[in-house]
């Protein structure tokens, strides 16, 4: 008990200097801004010391902001799911290969993210248009007769984002398939199962809190993408982000800039853990 | 009819076979072990025969059916893993139902089916709990049960208790004995434990890189070794060297001893530890020896024996009298018996 309680005490002592970092970097900052969503933003004043709820009611009330919300989680769980059956594949085969340059094709899967968002987004553009590489190409295999409009849609900025999440969620799920035991599924093959069944009833379910990390992730990546939605969704092309950023950075009207953040925040967190909740209640952990 | 017929099963990684053209039967309810040392190809024979990975070139014949090119879930082979393979997301009812639930069987089977697979292994009041909630001889039970409740043609085991302690792994062993008689199903168990292989089998196979070393029964291969690996894989045993002519063995030392069989060509005899018979003194039949270390093992004493020319053996008998007061340094006799005395072949020469 005593030696426990000691011990406990040289653990906390031990991780204090990182629990004061992340104090000082993260929780000062969100607190800070969830003092200014009280504030309220009076023209030609900026800001002015206030405890008020005004931003929220102004938040609720008007339907553009529900509409970029709604957008917002739209574009995020498309996002998500894409991400996670496109990703799962590669991240099996990457978990399962015997080969012995597998350093270099995790390399190939980390590669994009040393492109810049905007940078990649700005490709995008050049890939997404008119007489870019994809419509191009389209018109060449004889698919398609007439360019489509693809820059600007919710399509062009789906595919943007994806791209960069991609690497996050094929990097979560190889590492969890990599945990999965062969022998469990080898077993479930002997009792008659198929390979479909196989996954489906053992591979799947054993995977599935990976699955969610790296859903989670994509979703939180995406909830608050910034240049993918700006570059590739032009100007009436409106998520939470670019909203945020606009309301700070444009009007200086951080009262409402910071209750829209917070807002954004709470969507993603409540969504995120009630995802964590319907999977730990279908499988029991 | 044979229950498992393997007809030259090869498995190539790259240039190297890890099996190498095996041949093997296995009669119906017969318990036939694989006994080999780590790296010799026992798990890649099993793993052929289960269907998880593709043999080079050979036939796997399951009774009259060729299944060398069947996918495992068409197989109907039930396998038992080291590490145990249960399904961590189910529960214990539903590990052991999962064959007969791929199998469309209806449920009120199933649960009787289930009960009894699971009364078998004494786990009948484990039905709900979770694999991690159990112990590994549990678990490992519960992975037999898993195999045996779809009916396989045979019944496949890896080390399965290899991962189990020592007094555990005893108490698994002589109910998986008990529940393979009950049943008489074709079994193979794989293993790197002599003492595992000679309590199990009804006949062992002894493996080598890849390849077989002797088929035989327990008593077989422990009096009968056909080669030197064979014999120091299969208890222990004193190797001289030398050279055979009729019935007479002449080591390199230049000690001469009679043997009950011919020994022309053979160039390495055996002698077991127990077939040597000491005595306080030497005499006619028994040859002098200094005692060179006594080891006191409770119910036997092991000597370790030098002879004259230069020869060592290692002795051993049942404790007790004048054995019991035995020092190093002392002369007794050793007396071996022709029979006692057995021509091994030259190394692999029954390999080819
Ligand atoms: N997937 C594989 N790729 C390459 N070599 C392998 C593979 N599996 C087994 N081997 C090789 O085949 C040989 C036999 O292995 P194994 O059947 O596991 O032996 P055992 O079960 O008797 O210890 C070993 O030399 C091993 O390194
Ligand atoms: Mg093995």
């Amino acid at each position: 008990m005593a030696t426990g309680r000691a011990m406990a005490w040289r653990r906390a002592g031990a991780m204090a200097p990182a629990s004061l970092l992340v104090l000082g970097f993260l929780v000062l900052p969100m607190l800070l801004m969830l003092r200014y969503s009280f504030n309220s933003f009076v023209p030609g004043k900026f800001m002015v010391e206030a405890v008020t709820v005004e931003n929220y009611v102004k938040l609720a009330a008007d339907p553009y902001y529900r509409h970029v919300l709604g957008l917002t989680l739209t574009v995020s769980i498309s996002v998500t799911i894409l991400t996670l059956i496109v990703g799962w594949p590669v991240a099996q085969f990457l978990a399962r290969t015997q080969t012995r340059h597998k350093g270099l094709l995790l390399l190939a899967v980390v590669l994009p993210l040393f492109v810049g968002n905007a940078v990649r987004a700005a490709g995008w553009m050049v890939a997404f248009g008119r007489e870019g590489l994809v419509n191009r190409l389209l018109q060449a295999t004889g698919l398609i007769d007439v360019p489509l409009q693809i820059m600007f849609t919710p399509t062009a900025v789906i595919i943007g984002i994806v791209s960069v999440n991609l690497s996050y969620v094929v990097l979560t799920l190889s590492s969890v398939i990599e945990g999965i035991d062969r022998r469990a599924e080898e077993a479930a093959l002997s009792l008659g199962a198929t390979p479909f069944e196989t996954w489906r009833l053992v591979t799947l379910p054993l995977a599935l809190p990976g699955l969610l990390a790296a859903g989670v992730l994509s979703f939180i990546l995406s909830m608050n993408a910034y240049a993918t939605p700006v570059l590739l969704g032009g100007p009436s092309f409106q998520m939470m982000a670019p909203v945020v950023a606009d309301q700070v950075l444009q009007r200086a009207n951080w009262p409402f800039g910071a209750s829209l953040g917070f807002v954004l925040m709470l969507v993603t967190l409540g969504l995120t853990a009630g995802a964590n909740w319907l999977v730990g209640r279908r499988y029991g952990r | 009819m044979a229950a498992l017929v393997l007809d030259r099963l090869t498995k190539h990684y790259g240039d190297h076979a890890a099996v190498d053209t095996l041949s093997l039967t296995v009669a119906d309810g017969e318990f036939l072990v694989l006994l080999g040392p780590s790296g010799c190809g026992k798990t890649t024979t099993l793993r052929m025969i289960a269907g998880f990975v593709e043999a080079s070139t050979g036939q796997v014949s399951l009774g009259d059916r060729d299944i060398t090119r069947e996918p495992p879930h068409r197989r109907n082979i039930g396998v038992v893993f080291q590490n145990y393979a249960l399904f961590p997301h189910l529960s214990v009812f539903e590990n052991v139902a999962f064959g007969l639930r791929r199998r469309k069987r209806p449920e009120a089977e199933i649960k009787t089916r289930v009960a009894r697979a699971l009364g078998l292994v004494r786990l009948d009041a484990f039905a709900d709990r979770m694999p991690k909630q159990m112990s590994g001889g549990q678990q490992q039970r519960v992975a037999i049960a898993r195999a045996l409740v779809i009916e396989p043609d045979i019944l496949l085991l890896d080390e399965p208790l290899s991962a189990l302690d020592a007094k555990l792994r005893l108490e698994v062993r002589q109910e998986l004995k008990a529940l393979q008689r009950l049943l008489g199903i074709a079994t193979i168990l794989v293993t790197h434990d002599q003492d595992e292989a000679m309590s199990l089998g009804d006949r062992l196979v002894v493996m080598n890189a890849g390849r077989v070393e002797q088929i035989g029964s327990p008593q077989e291969l422990y009096r009968q070794p056909a080669s030197r690996f064979v014999a120091s894989f299969i208890g222990r045993g004193n190797f001289l060297e030398g050279v055979g002519a009729g019935h007479r063995f002449t080591t390199r030392h230049g000690w001469s001893l009679p043997t009950a069989r011919p020994v022309d060509d053979v160039a390495t005899v055996l002698i077991r530890p127990e077939a040597i018979h000491l005595a306080p003194t030497a005499d006619a039949d028994r040859v002098p020896a200094r005692v060179a270390l006594v080891t006191y093992l409770g119910p036997m004493t092991e000597v370790v024996l030098e002879l004259a020319g230069g020869d060592r053996l290692v002795a051993e008998q049942a404790s007790g009298g004048w054995l019991d007061r035995v020092e190093p340094g002392q002369d007794i006799g050793a007396g071996i018996p022709p029979e006692a005395v057995i021509g091994l072949g030259a190394e692999g020469a029954t390999r080819t």
